[in-house]
């Protein structure tokens, strides 16, 4: 038993006895799952924030005057609702379609007086389920024609389903089930990426320096930037034939993905979406490759690598989570601009197909600019004698 | 005779991690590794340079082999300031136990890569290779990953690699260490037949009979300084002491007393 203890404590002072290794493996897990839990909560607070303060706007088609409460009193519901004929339904459902408006909500004619005759008049609202807002405002009008339908039953008494409501989507299911992808897909698209990247890179330069291969590298007859170069260059090819591989698991799956999270409808994808996520993926492998390639530079082995690149890691697939409930197009210009959460941006956009031209190339030039930039410092980071040789 | 390698009042200093002050129990975050050293080889010689551990002959090869860079001097590799390291790096050879090979290839492989670097044409990487897999012993094991082999064999083959190229000057680091005793006497054969071709051999040890069985000049580097540098013949002549393993250990007490 003494000798098993003799183990164990060795085993234990590999851990405890240097700073690092209780950085990574007792503080760094438990961050990490803290951190990705308050960035989703808060990501869900805001969201909740938001949808509370929102105001929306609804055309309502003959209103009746058992709905007058909801209409005076519309800034306490945060709804504008404006009165519209019933000839402009069609244009009014590409309004909300297009984002313009919310929601449209239509009443039968003569409601209330055939609400009294004991008939079951109908109620339509048309909405886009895959817009956020226009779904916050579809649940705000189901809580009032409930309280349109308690105020009824305050005064009749009568069956309470005396209201036929009709919901209408006016998106097309595409849309919605796009939403539902773009919330998810991100988050494992960049997890596979930097997962993939991370091996590769790491072992590119730490790897090299951990076996003494990048001296003898070093002795051949041509220049560092050219090594380095080159290394970034198969990191960054490896990485995106991992992000192919990626890609093509995501084509593949799709109508698996279809029934595993719950989608409804057909993917409308089209040549240019898929185009828009391939070059997407190519800059954004470039761009990790990099960054993974200076933790290797500055590290003396692929394990030191590997722990200075987690965090890196960590949050870099933090990011898709905290656009996982935000409204695409909610994000100013300026959030394009940030690197790789602007990748997050995009790849929701283009998989919710939501986002503009100029925000896509925002995304796509900023990632380039980013990428060059870090190739830069590895370059001058690879000719420190200091980075490459310390012991 | 004309000079080859010229070293001229070259420093280099490392600024010391916290670790390595500790090691080296100093609270002098500066190491001079290397100490305003000049000393010349030339054609058809094999110069040893003698020193203890941390003494600066691995700095100073890796100075000449444009690893690193001298904080102040100046190093000529045929006339060409170590500056233009690309060049430098075409004309020698440098090999150290540091230097190891990719596990998951193979000699011929590794040879061919090399070469390639080196911008050798593939007609002369066979013969090349032909030639010095034969003299080392290679072929046998030639297509067998490095990654399983014995380190005799791993050594062997680096030797082999850093040779490629066919260089003037040859730079080995503790040649023959880790090598059995046949391997380390084909080594030395091969370091004698390059010396008689014209090559310039430059090794550094700490292994004192072999400096006197194989070097015609040696240089004795303590704390970074040369003390002495000079033939072989006239170290014995001109120092006490009945061979260079006592002569050493005087200079080396005489410095370290003072």
């Amino acid at each position: 038993m003494n000798n098993v203890f003799k183990i164990f404590k060795k085993e234990m002072d590999k851990v405890f006895r240097f700073p690092r290794t209780i950085f990574a493996t007792l503080i760094l897990p438990g961050m990490m799952i803290f951190l990705i839990y308050a960035f989703i909560g808060q990501s869900l607070e805001s969201e909740i924030d938001r949808s509370a303060e929102y105001v929306g706007i609804v055309h309502v088609i003959d209103a009746p005057a058992s709905f007058d409460f909801a209409i005076t009193n519309q800034a306490a519901y945060k709804i504008e609702f404006s009165a519209s004929e019933f000839a402009d339904l069609e244009s009014l459902t590409a309004e909300v379609e297009a984002g313009t408006i919310d929601a449209v909500l239509m009443f039968e004619t003569d409601f209330d007086s055939k609400v009294g005759l004991g008939e079951d008049p109908a109620i339509d609202i048309y909405y886009d389920s895959s817009k956020t807002n226009s779904g916050i405002v579809y649940g705000k009008i189901q809580a009032l024609i409930s309280v349109q339908r308690d105020n009824f039953l305050e005064d009749l008494s009568i069956d309470p389903n005396i209201f036929a409501i009709s919901d209408h989507l006016v998106t097309d299911e595409s849309k919605s089930s796009a939403k539902i992808l773009s919330m998810i897909l991100p988050m494992i698209i960049l997890s596979f990426l930097f997962g993939s990247a991370l091996g590769i890179g790491s072992d590119a330069i730490a790897g090299e320096k951990e076996r003494g291969t990048l001296a003898t590298l070093l002795m051949a007859p041509i220049s560092r930037n050219h090594i380095i170069i080159g290394k970034i260059m198969s990191t960054a090819v490896l990485t995106i034939f991992s992000a192919f591989s990626s890609f093509i698991g995501i084509l593949a799956s799709l109508p698996f993905a279809k029934s595993m999270f719950a989608v409804e409808g057909e993917l409308g994808y089209g040549i240019w979406e898929y185009f828009g996520i391939l070059v997407l993926l190519l800059v954004l492998s470039v761009l990790i490759s990099s960054i993974l390639l200076i933790t290797s530079t500055i590290a003396k082995t692929v394990k030191e690598a590997t722990m200075y690149a987690m965090p890196i890691y960590m949050a870099s697939i933090m990011m898709p989570v905290m656009t996982m409930f935000s409204e695409g197009t909610s994000a100013s210009s300026w959030m394009y601009l940030i690197p790789i959460y602007n990748c997050t941006l995009g790849l929701k956009g283009i998989l919710a197909m939501d986002i503009s031209l100029l925000n896509y190339l925002l995304v796509i030039g900023s990632t380039m600019v980013f990428a060059t930039l870090i190739i830069w410092v590895l370059i001058r980071l690879f000719r420190s004698e200091k980075v490459l040789f310390s012991k | 005779m004309s000079e080859t390698i010229i070293v001229k009042n070259i420093t280099k200093s490392f600024k010391l991690s916290k670790k390595q002050m500790k090691i080296d129990q100093t609270d002098n975050p500066l190491k001079v590794a290397v100490s305003d050293l000049s000393f010349s080889t030339y054609e058809g010689e094999i110069f040893g340079l003698l020193g203890p551990n941390g003494a600066g002959k691995t700095t100073t090869l890796r100075c000449i082999a444009t690893l690193i860079k001298p904080d102040s001097g100046e190093i000529t590799v045929n006339g060409i300031d170590v500056s233009s390291a690309v060049e430098i790096k075409k004309r020698i050879a440098f090999l150290t136990n540091e230097l190891k090979l990719e596990e998951q290839f193979t000699p011929n492989y590794l040879f061919d890569y090399f070469s390639l670097l080196h911008q050798i044409s593939p007609e002369e990487t066979q013969k090349r290779k032909a030639a010095l897999f034969e003299k080392f012993g290679v072929t046998k094991f030639a297509e067998v990953k490095i990654g399983d082999l014995s380190s005799g064999m791993k050594q062997k083959v680096s030797i082999v690699i850093s040779l490629v190229h066919d260089p003037n000057i040859i730079i080995f680091d503790e040649p023959t260490n880790g090598l059995d005793v046949l391997t380390a006497k084909t080594v030395t054969d091969y370091l004698f037949e390059q010396r008689n071709a014209g090559k310039t051999i430059i090794i550094s040890t700490h292994i004192m009979n072999l400096v006197e069985k194989i070097c015609d000049r040696v240089g004795i580097i303590i704390n970074g300084k040369m003390l002495v540098c000079d033939t072989v013949k006239n170290v014995l002549n001109n120092y006490p002491g009945k061979d260079i393993e006592e002569i050493f250990f005087n200079i080396y007490n005489e410095v370290n007393h003072e």
